[in-house]
């Protein structure tokens, strides 16, 4: 035991100290942190308004300018960025476009005297071509004036209309009645299998690398003279798995801290208040009301996540879904690690190991558009499946008796693992320039040694 | 065969009716051996006779099929390899290790005390005066001094019985007698030293005793006295400037080679300690330039027990001096 501990201390502190772990646990939070800040930086910075001139030969535009020379159209949530129309000086569109290459107006809106039930002959004029957003916005509320020009012809009662409007707003609900935001358990559900797809990948990786460097320096032979073979393999695997579970703790304490830290630098909780007052500001109310509404839910939904969300289930099974599938892929890739002379064989072993894993990851969007159904329920319980499709299943609340069936059998699977994968590493490392076939490892799995 | 015949019965190592079968390969058959403590113990036999086996039962890296062990008079434990020094024949180190810790990591391994292998690798690293190595990347030594670091990792533990497998292979001259040197010095502070190799002639010198493997069966096992004495060939080896005819009814010339200006001749006595007499007889008939009884090196042995075939020309140029 004392001796197991020397080999994890061992595979610990060379890892921990080399300057690719140094790096990419302290480069990688800056990223996350990136992916946080840049957005709010991008929304205080660089609101350039986009303005549109108007030659309205039509007066369609009327209503909207009230009197005034220009009425803001859109604006854009993440960038406060509005579209402001305004009035031309000309009516005549000739004028109009000579004065418009001189100006550093975005775009010009032409629309010319039209028969609103069919109407045709709007043009947009623009120096460099308009992004599709803009333009598609601009029709929007072309076609929403038009329309409201043709409720008045008509003598439609608008008030009437408006009944007529639909606007259904559907809550999912669980059958308990607590609310059930689909996408945020789908995000939260594929983010946890890709998490613990990649870190069963990545480190089941280092420690094959571990097992062949050891054998291709020849140090094998003198370090199990003074450990059993098992004793260096587990250590190797643990003192390994304490790197992951270093690295995955400081990548989530920096991030916090760096996103907490310009966060609060840049006064973010003050920016959102005043970007939900500027939303409800919007030109129509009823869509602006809509808009608060929406908003107003998401952030309800985004504070009721620990509602919404078995959150303490979820990362008490991340710990142990990422443990159990850690130690038993990485014990595979060990044992066959341990049969080769080089990485590039030992690949070679490694794909057919991975392939169960490689399979729930591929079936992760059925999964979780299914997430109860009978495919989901047998690779989450099957031990080779089971972290990556469980992590999936887990936001949609999985009962507790198959979680613990699942957990029990990833348990047994890891014995079984680390028993298979023993029995060949005993054989394997004492092996040199071998050929090594899946008929020779199971000869190895029974051979006394 | 045994020719141990000063047998102290004090025996740090005792294999006893050992065998080891690999899946369709008979590695070791029914292998005894007694290891005296405090001797220089030769394991010698070609390559692929069962040596590394053999060794590795002994480390405990494999386990045995049947036969027993014992260590320092009790049954072979797991514990007893922090009293086991062993350098294989396959032998390395983490390469983007640094030298110092490297050392630290494994002779803790072996059990001693950060503090006590501190100690220890200081009185090394200055023995050697390699000092400034310790913070030094193994992949950035030259091979010589890797093999140095590799025999203090296998010594710094102090044990009471040190294997070396092959420990010259790979090794310049140079190093080769720095370690020679190591190996004796540690064998008069009691050390017991098992050497296997398969080069036969670089051992004679060193060893006290010397067991012979060949195709996974001990054929000879005694004191290299001992061995030498009842494989005495009693012929003598003469080189002389006149030719000779009859040197009595006790001798009988084998072969005469003639060289540019002398002679060579092997002769056959008929028994042991007749040294004196052939001299006399030669004397009177020729000018002797050289005489020497010609004792068979550990390579004939070797040949004349595996193919049955005596020689009395050296096959390894080694000439044992007529004392």
């Amino acid at each position: 035991m004392n001796k197991i501990w020397l080999v994890i201390q061992r595979e610990y502190i060379i890892r921990v100290r080399n300057k690719t772990f140094l790096l990419t646990t302290f480069l990688t939070p800056l990223l996350f942190a990136a992916l946080f800040v840049i957005p709010i930086l991008l929304m205080v910075s660089s609101v350039s308004n986009k303005t549109i001139e108007v030659v309205d030969e039509n007066n369609l535009f009327q209503q909207k300018f009230k009197g005034k020379n220009e009425f803001v159209g859109k604006k854009n949530k993440m960038s406060g960025e509005e579209i402001i129309f305004q009035k031309s000086k000309y009516t005549n569109i000739e004028e109009a476009r000579n004065a418009f290459k001189e100006s550093k107006k975005y775009a010009l809106l032409h629309i010319p005297k039209l028969d609103i039930e069919k109407p045709k002959g709007v043009k947009i004029y623009a120096e460099k071509g308009l992004s599709v957003e803009v333009e598609s916005q601009i029709t929007q509320i072309v076609e929403t004036t038009i329309e409201e020009a043709k409720i008045v012809k008509f003598g439609i009662d608008k008030q009437m209309l408006d009944k007529v409007k639909t606007d259904l707003d559907v809550e999912t609900l669980k059958t308990t009645g607590e609310q059930n935001n689909s996408a945020l358990l789908y995000g939260v559900g594929f983010g946890g299998g890709i998490i613990i797809y990649m870190a069963v990948f990545i480190y089941g990786a280092i420690v094959m690398r571990g097992v062949v460097e050891e054998k291709s320096s020849k140090i094998i032979e003198v370090i199990i003279s003074s450990v059993r073979p098992f004793q260096l393999m587990m250590g190797k695997i643990l003192g390994i798995a304490l790197v992951g579970l270093t690295q995955f703790a400081l990548w989530i304490i920096l991030t916090l801290v760096i996103v907490t830290g310009i966060t609060s630098f840049l006064g973010a909780d003050k920016m959102a208040e005043q970007q939900v007052k500027q939303n409800t500001e919007m030109l129509n109310e009823k869509q602006a009301q809509e808009v608060d509404k929406k908003t107003k839910k998401a952030l309800s939904g985004i504070n009721n996540i620990t509602q919404d969300l078995p959150i303490t289930k979820i990362l008490v099974a991340f710990v142990l879904y990422f443990i159990g599938g850690y130690l038993m892929y990485s014990a595979l890739f060990a044992a066959v690690a341990s049969a080769v002379d080089t990485e590039v064989e030992a690949q070679q072993f490694t794909t057919p190991i991975s392939m169960p894993l490689i399979i729930s990851f591929v079936m992760g969007q059925f999964i979780l558009r299914e997430p109860d159904g009978a495919i989901a329920f047998w690779l989450s319980i099957f031990p080779l499946t089971s972290p990556v499709v469980m992590m999936m299943r887990l936001p949609f609340d999985v009962p507790l008796w198959q979680l613990t069936l699942s957990i029990s059998c990833l348990f047994l699977g890891f014995v079984g693992a680390v028993w298979l994968a023993g029995r060949i590493y005993r054989v394997g490392i004492l092996t040199h320039g071998e050929k090594i076939t899946y008929k020779k490892l199971y000869q190895w799995l029974f051979l006394k040694i | 065969m045994n020719l141990d015949k000063n047998s102290t019965n004090d025996f740090i190592l005792d294999v006893q009716h050992v065998s080891k079968m690999y899946a369709t390969h008979q590695a070791l058959n029914d292998v005894s051996l007694s290891v005296p403590r405090g001797q220089i113990f030769g394991l010698l036999g070609p390559n692929g006779a069962g040596k590394s086996t053999l060794i590795r039962i002994i480390t405990q890296i494999i386990r045995r099929d049947t036969g027993e062990i014992s260590f320092n008079n009790k049954p072979l434990q797991p514990e007893d390899a922090e009293n086991i020094g062993y350098l294989p024949e396959e032998r390395g180190l983490y390469k983007k290790m640094k030298v110092g810790e490297q050392l630290l990591y494994l002779s803790r391994l072996k059990g001693l005390t950060k503090n006590e292998a501190m100690d220890r690798l200081k009185i090394w690293f200055e023995k050697f005066d390699i000092k400034p190595w310790w913070n030094k990347k193994v992949e950035d030594l030259s091979k010589g001094m890797q093999q140095k670091i590799q025999f203090v990792a296998t010594v710094l533990h102090q044990p009471a019985l040190l294997i070396l497998d092959e420990p010259f292979s790979g090794f310049d001259p140079i190093n080769a007698n720095i370690i020679k040197d190591e190996i004796l010095e540690m064998k008069r502070k009691g050390t017991t030293i098992i050497f296997s190799t398969h080069r036969m002639e670089s051992v004679e010198e060193l060893c006290d005793h010397v067991a012979l493997i060949n195709k996974s069966q001990k054929i000879l096992d005694g004191s290299k006295k001992d061995i030498k004495n009842s494989y005495r060939t009693n012929v003598y080896q003469v080189e002389h400037n006149k030719s000779f005819e009859n040197l009595g009814d006790n001798f009988e010339i084998l072969e005469t080679e003639k060289n540019d200006d002398h002679f060579l001749s092997y002769i056959q006595a008929k028994t042991n300690g007749l040294g004196n007499e052939l001299l006399h007889n030669l004397i009177n008939q020729t000018d002797i330039i050289s005489f020497q009884e010609r004792l068979p090196s550990f390579n004939d042995i070797f040949i004349m027990l595996v193919t049955g075939k005596t020689t009395y020309k050296n096959t390894q140029q080694e000439v044992q001096h007529y004392e």
